[in-house]
């Protein structure tokens, strides 16, 4: 178990330095002055030249290299074209604001799919099976941004229930802080995005678990466990659930990461101040150290959903971590 | 040409497939005709009797879905917006495929050092924020379609790749291969002749995921006002009803082009599961 | 048939299944009657797409949802299995009637301990304690040679041999009456199989279970049963003795599994029977037999032949009975299976 964990960080933080790496070389060697990434143009003359030492630019692109790796360790991210304050002042809070708006979705959708799926699957044959079938197959297909219109369409215009977006009301919290995160205002807030965002996610679980169950329920340990006189509840949850899960456990790792991304629309359309929001406002403004930032942010937040992924596959199924 | 043969006659199996496909020929058929057929052009105005903008004009027989604040034929804008949708989704789900396709033959067949290079690098591709790097990648060039197409494709063969490579690292060990490889048949050979044959049903699943894929993210490009800005798509219909702050009185204008990708990406996605449930019977129900 | 009421523990009458395949109907067993007795051993034979798996699973109580029981009895001590409800159908599995399954590897779940597989089967009837199934499960495993000491591995870990023992020993876990055991070793090698069927005789001694052994290898059953059933299409076609049906087999498809065994010594090849088993789903005119027998004549196309007592104790279903010793001595020639 601990080789396995630790081969998996290993491969995490590989998977980090070279993203990084990536980034930079992205940013300096695409057409263009390669300065105009990382200082803006707007800035005056003698204020351009400081952060051209700063950042080192007048050096060899291999020292920047090094420089700008040491300012990230440092989650010194440069200076914003577009506030021109620290980029790292802006992110503070958008990581949180995006943890919290996809995770309680996902696990929801997961195991609200994981649930419905099996119990579809285990009466097989049913009306309701098909219909649910298609609806999660249509609603999986829908641009998740469009359903986010409709949903504030219909709930926060029509009718009222729900506020049209943001994260709390404006002026409830002048300063960011905590309590902000406890009172029912942002709950409220919160809810819409997060019934989209859960119901959307809810089609690819439930999909996956229906076609798991379906084939789990052809295998010979299946019949054996009924042959045993086992009960029908235990059948169902210890041996068919059980193992059903392991396609899921699998592509965890897939949907988290497509639901780190997919945030970047939800939160435009819920204007949610989190990083997916940030990064398109930065890319419309040709913010590019905010750009680079938020993307970074992202891309750990992913990589390191990923690694938690695999540890609970490793936790699931027993034939992975001995292997 | 006998596979996509091949292709269509499973698919027409089931009632599902049937339906769907006929679906997805309707959406090809409007992406080739829908211009001519268009009333309107795309980005024209319309003005009324008295030489005023028609601005967001519920549906009427002279605009069929409204028009957008600007005047526009909601419409014909529809009619226009099939072609970007897909060219984008099925250019891009060859392209994807293909490159997927090789990395994940090369990478089983060779094996070793080779694989284990090829797997670390699609591990870290699967790592990355798919979304946000393709809107980092057209940040930092052109907007057209074309630099849209290759971003996607650039970071969607990782997927093909890998359930490509389990499959090659299966069909390595069998009879037919050794065979070939005893009458000193050429690795590029094998690969090529022998092992991508039965690769291509997969492939083929592959193509219906990144297509289904490739048209909501062009649509979600769109929406983020990230696309060529000459181009009428169904995602950038939906970004400037979304932008113009008018949608929510004027849903004629926002609910057409979301059906619209929501019809034809439930369609792919049925196609791919029709083929899916043929070639792996397991997932068949009542097996 | 030969029964012995006071000592009978399962008695089939009369058993006929159908399966439903589309619209039509498959005719898995027809009239299938047998019974078997306190300690008894007796052989199942057949080609695979005989019957054998639906019979147990019929026995088992586990038929897929589009099976469906046209007639017939399974008795369980004198009581009908077929006629309890089905909390009381529940207990009786496993308790009473276990099986050893056929692939041990697909029959385990991948990621369960061994040792909570069995408990969970033991804990389903008896109210004990989780050590005490522990306990039990610790002295199965010292039963069929196994360090007990491995009880809480995950199947995955196991080699196959040891895989079929746990299996063996979850079979025997609740002491039951009768034990199904469904090709036991077939995936397994000579010497390995060898070692578990010596094993299950001696535990079969000391425990007293009888046993169905489900193979389509005669030879096994030679070495291991009194009794022998041969199925055929669904149908019982040869049932006695084992060692005057190994001496003397009396029916053409007795006779050809026969000849498909082969002979340590011999010089002479051996014959599979050519052909394939017969569709099911057609309405029976005849012995299902005939498309693939030699003897086959008019009479064999057009009428269902009866299980007739030929020789002591032993049945054979066919029209041509009297000819069976002369066609056994040319039934090692190829050329006598072309039929067609």
């Amino acid at each position: 178990m601990g080789q396995f964990i630790f081969k998996r960080f290993w491969h995490m933080c590989i998977t980090l330095f070279v993203m990084t790496t990536l980034m930079f070389f992205m940013f300096r060697l695409l057409p263009g002055d390669p300065t105009a990434t990382v200082i803006s143009p707007a800035l005056y003359p003698k204020a351009q030249e400081a952060l051209r030492q700063q950042f080192g630019l007048d050096k060899p692109l291999l020292e920047q290299y090094f420089v700008y790796m040491k300012n990230l360790a440092f989650f010194d991210f440069g200076i914003s074209f577009h506030t021109t304050r620290p980029v790292s002042e802006a992110i503070q809070g958008r990581l949180l604001n995006t943890i919290l708006l996809v995770l309680p979705s996902m696990i929801a959708a997961y195991i609200m799919g994981a649930f419905v799926g099996a119990m579809v699957a285990w009466r097989r044959g049913s009306k309701f099976e098909t219909i649910l079938v298609l609806v999660a197959t249509a609603l999986q297909s829908a641009p998740v941004f469009w359903l986010g219109m409709l949903a504030i369409l219909y709930f926060s215009i029509q009718l009222d229930m729900f506020p049209v977006g943001h994260i709390v009301s404006p002026g409830m919290f002048p300063e960011a802080n905590w309590d902000m995160y406890f009172s029912t205002d942002f709950l409220h807030h919160l809810a819409l995005p997060f019934i989209v965002n859960a119901l959307y996610q809810f089609c690819f679980p439930f999909l996956l678990m229906r076609s798991s169950m379906l084939s789990t329920i052809g295998e010979d340990y299946i019949e054996l466990a009924r042959m045993k006189g086992l009960r029908e509840n235990r059948i169902l949850y210890r041996h068919a659930m059980r193992n059903s899960l392991l396609p899921l456990a699998t592509t965890l790792p897939m949907i988290l990461g497509w639901a780190v991304a997919g945030s970047v629309v939800i939160e435009t359309v819920f204007s949610w101040p989190g990083l997916g929001l940030l990064m398109v406002e930065a890319v419309g403004r040709a913010d590019y150290p905010m750009v680079q930032a938020s993307f970074l942010l992202i891309a750990v937040l992913t990589v390191v959903g990923t690694f938690v992924a695999d540890m609970l596959y490793g936790l699931l199924d027993p034939r992975i971590v001995y292997n | 040409m006998t596979l996509l043969i091949n292709f269509i006659k499973i698919v027409w199996q089931s009632l599902g497939g049937r339906v769907s496909l006929i679906i997805f020929v309707i959406c090809i058929l409007l992406a080739i005709f829908g211009p001519y057929l268009a009333p309107y052009d795309a980005q024209e105005r319309s003005y009324d009797a008295a030489d005023k903008l028609v601005r967001l004009a519920p549906p009427s027989w002279d605009h069929l879905l409204g028009t957008t604040l600007l005047g526009r034929d909601v419409f014909s804008q529809m009619l226009w917006g099939a072609r970007p949708a897909l060219i984008v989704g099925i250019l891009t789900a060859l392209g994807t495929v293909i490159i997927g396709m090789n990395v994940g033959l090369v990478s089983g067949y060779f094996g070793g050092k080779i694989d284990t290079i090829l797997m670390r690098i699609t591990d870290i591709f699967l790592g990355l924020p798919f979304l946000p790097f393709i809107i980092v990648l057209l940040a930092l060039t052109e907007r057209n379609i074309w630099t849209i197409i290759l971003a996607m494709m650039a970071v969607m063969w990782r997927s093909t790749a890998r359930i490509v490579r389990a499959e090659v690292l299966s069909l390595r060990e069998r009879q037919f291969i050794a065979a070939a490889r005893t009458t000193g048949a050429s690795d590029v050979d094998i690969i090529y002749r022998e092992i991508a044959p039965n690769v291509m049903p997969l492939a083929l699943i592959g193509v219906t995921f990144a297509l289904a894929w490739a048209i909501i993210t062009e649509a979600s490009i769109g929406f983020l006002g990230f696309s060529d800005p000459n181009v009428v798509s169904w995602g950038s219909i939906i970004y400037e009803a979304y932008a113009s702050q008018m949608m929510y009185r004027a849903p004629w204008w926002v609910l057409p082009p979301g059906i619209a990708i929501m019809i034809l990406v439930t369609a792919v996605y049925f196609i791919g599961r029709a083929y899916e449930e043929v070639i792996n019977p397991r997932l068949k129900e009542g097996g | 048939m030969i029964k012995n009421p006071i000592e009978t523990i399962l008695n089939i009458d009369n058993l006929s299944i159908n399966y439903k395949v589309g619209d039509q109907y498959a005719k898995a067993l027809n009239e299938i009657s047998f019974s078997i007795s306190k300690g008894e051993r007796i052989g199942l034979v057949g080609e695979s797409g005989c019957g054998k798996s639906t019979l147990l699973k019929t026995i088992m109580g586990v038929l897929p949802g589009n099976a469906d029981i046209l007639s017939g009895k399974i008795e369980l001590n004198g009581k009908n299995l077929l006629e309890i409800d089905s909390e009381a159908r529940r207990k009786t599995r496993w308790a009473d009637i276990s099986m050893i399954t056929q692939s041990a590897l697909n029959a385990l779940n991948p990621v369960q301990r061994i040792s909570d597989q069995i408990c969970e089967a033991i804990k389903a009837h008896k109210n004990v304690t989780y050590s005490e199934a522990m306990a039990r499960v610790e002295e199965l495993f010292e039963l069929v040679g196994v360090a007990k000491s491995r009880a809480r591995e995950y199947p995955h870990q196991f080699s196959g041999g040891m895989r079929q023992r746990a299996i063996i020993a979850m079979a025997l876990a609740l002491s039951p009456q009768l034990v199904l055991a469904d090709e036991p070793t077939t995936a397994l090698d000579v010497i390995v199989q060898d070692q578990i069927f010596t094993q299950l005789k001696q535990l079969q001694k000391e425990m007293g279970f009888a046993m169905i052994l489900v193979t389509h290898d005669l030879s096994l059953v030679v070495e291991n049963c009194l009794k022998t059933i041969v199925m055929y299409g669904g149908q019982i076609v040869e049932f006695g003795p084992t060692d005057d049906m190994a001496t003397n087999p009396l029916h053409p498809y007795t006779i050809g599994l026969k000849n498909a065994v082969p002979v340590l010594g011999s010089t002479k090849n051996p014959i599979s029977i050519p052909g394939t088993p017969p569709n099911l789903m057609l309405a029976q005119k005849g012995c299902l037999f005939a498309a693939r027998c030699p003897l086959a004549t008019e009479k064999c196309r057009n009428e269902i032949p009866k299980l007739n007592l030929a020789a002591d104790l032993h049945y054979a279903r066919c029209h041509h009975l009297p000819e069976a010793q002369q066609f056994a001595a040319q039934a090692d020639n190829p050329e006598i299976w072309e039929v067609n």
